[in-house]
């Protein structure tokens, strides 16, 4: 069996090694840096899955593809935000860890 | 299989391997900077694998975004917070055990999900790579063609090129002196003689009239179309370039009698819109006359890559969803900026 004969397939269980290595990280980091790590890796791994599907099935056309912007623009608005409310759990804690970051107001 | 072909393969896995290893360094590295920096191979190497999926401008968003934007700001924020290595890594009400048996077991059920059953002619998603099919009008014959919105020869699997296109046709039988199939694929928007009468009345240049030509593509010329154009005062280039860039016919292997489906590839497109025809000839003689795969407009469109079809769609269909998203992404960076301004401000 050539990879051309089933090249979506691999791709999808490319993205699900990525999915897995992404929910793992999260589920087992203290520091909150590599939990936003952990949560790239996921959305990367949706990423895979929308061009896969729009490239390799005739179903949907283009709009696979746009979805990948709009995720990717998520991704960006998100990691903006979340590394600002480390730095400020940093200024008020010392660390970053979250299981530590347990109050809202010091 | 061409050399490109195992060539474009081998490209796959290569960058398959080095995500799978960048994925595997973000989960398991102690050091956090490192962490980082498999990070930066996992995305390198995504953009990679879009790029050779044809998604040409999500890889480049990819590199800028992702690699430019998103993974400078994480490494900004690791040197930031100063504990660069953790000592205690793992969180503890997730125990780095139990949390890596469920991820593998969430893994098995995944891949057993996506993974084709043993049987090669029962492939699950093979209800979106057919082709389309239309008959031809009372006949025996079905046309068939490959493409897919603009990524044509994809339909046949991947690792082809985009300017393929792969045409077909299907006949209940095939008449007993049948040989081949020939197939003719030609612009859709091509320059007719009358086009051509027509800009020399108007009195365009002739480069203009060459560089349409150029762009759009010609007709076949009969004796006659040469003796009107002469007539009406085209010079000799461009009635070369007219017969320079004429439709293009091709030939099927010879047809076997028992397999009802023949199909012919045709590379080498330029980007623009097609329409093709195709007709049944054994011997010397045709058998069929021409056959149209649709009476007018074009059959399909060649493009390279996606960056132009992904303009279109943003700034038609998805025009209010384009505008939420950077009023989201501006908001979110007033935000930013408040959030780690708001200390110093109260001191």
């Amino acid at each position: 069996m050539k990879f051309t004969d089933h090249p979506l397939e691999h791709m999808l269980v490319l993205s699900a090694v990525i999915f897995c290595a992404g929910l793992y990280t999260i589920l087992t980091r203290r520091n909150a840096v590599s939990i936003l790590m952990g949560v790239e890796l996921v959305l990367n791994a949706a990423n895979i899955n929308f061009v896969a599907f729009s490239q390799y099935t005739r179903i949907g056309g283009i709009h696979g593809d746009v979805f990948v912007i709009f995720v990717v623009l998520l991704a960006a608005a998100e990691a903006a935000v979340a590394l600002a409310i480390i730095i400020g759990i940093y200024q008020n804690f010392g660390r970053v860890d979250v299981d530590q970051a347990d109050q809202m107001k010091d | 299989m061409g050399a490109s072909d195992i060539f474009l393969n081998a490209l796959f896995y290569l960058f398959a391997v080095i995500a799978v290893a960048g994925v595997v360094g973000v989960a398991a590295s102690r050091n956090i900077v490192r962490s980082a920096f498999a990070l930066l191979a996992v995305l390198f190497s995504t953009a990679a694998l879009y790029a050779l999926m044809k998604a040409d401008f999500i890889a480049a968003a990819q590199v800028l975004i992702y690699v430019g934007g998103i993974l400078v700001l994480i490494i900004f924020a690791v040197m930031l917070t100063h504990r660069i290595t953790d000592v205690k890594i793992s969180n503890e009400s997730t125990p780095g055990p139990a949390a890596f048996c469920a991820v593998v077991c969430l893994l098995f059920a995944l891949v057993v999900i996506i993974l084709p059953v043993p049987d090669p002619h029962h492939n699950k998603w093979d209800a979106g790579r057919g082709p389309e099919a239309k008959r031809y009008e009372n006949s025996d014959y079905t046309l068939l063609q490959f493409q897919a919105d603009g990524k044509t020869g994809l339909a046949l699997g991947g690792g082809t090129f985009e300017d393929e296109a792969v045409v077909g046709i299907r006949a209940d039988k095939w008449p007993d002196d049948a040989l081949r199939v020939m197939v003719e694929v030609v612009p859709s928007e091509v320059v007719t003689r009358e086009d051509v009468e027509k800009m020399i009345a108007a009195h365009a240049p002739e480069e203009a009239i060459l560089r349409v030509i150029k762009e759009r593509g010609s007709t076949a010329l009969s004796p006659d179309d040469l003796a009107a154009l002469t007539k009406a005062g085209a010079s000799d280039s461009v009635i070369a370039r007219m017969q320079a860039s004429v439709e293009r016919a091709q030939l099927s292997e010879p047809i076997a009698k028992n397999e009802p489906q023949v199909l012919v590839r045709i590379s080498k497109l330029k980007e623009r819109k097609y329409a093709w025809k195709v007709k049944v000839v054994g011997g010397d003689k045709d058998l069929t006359g021409w056959m149209s795969y649709k009476t007018d407009g074009a059959d399909f469109e060649v493009h390279r890559g996606v960056t132009q079809p992904i303009a279109f769609a943003l700034s038609r269909q998805y025009l209010f969803a384009f505008e939420a998203i950077s009023v989201l992404l501006l908001a979110a960076l007033v935000g930013a900026a408040f959030l780690a301004r708001k200390e110093v401000m109260d001191r």
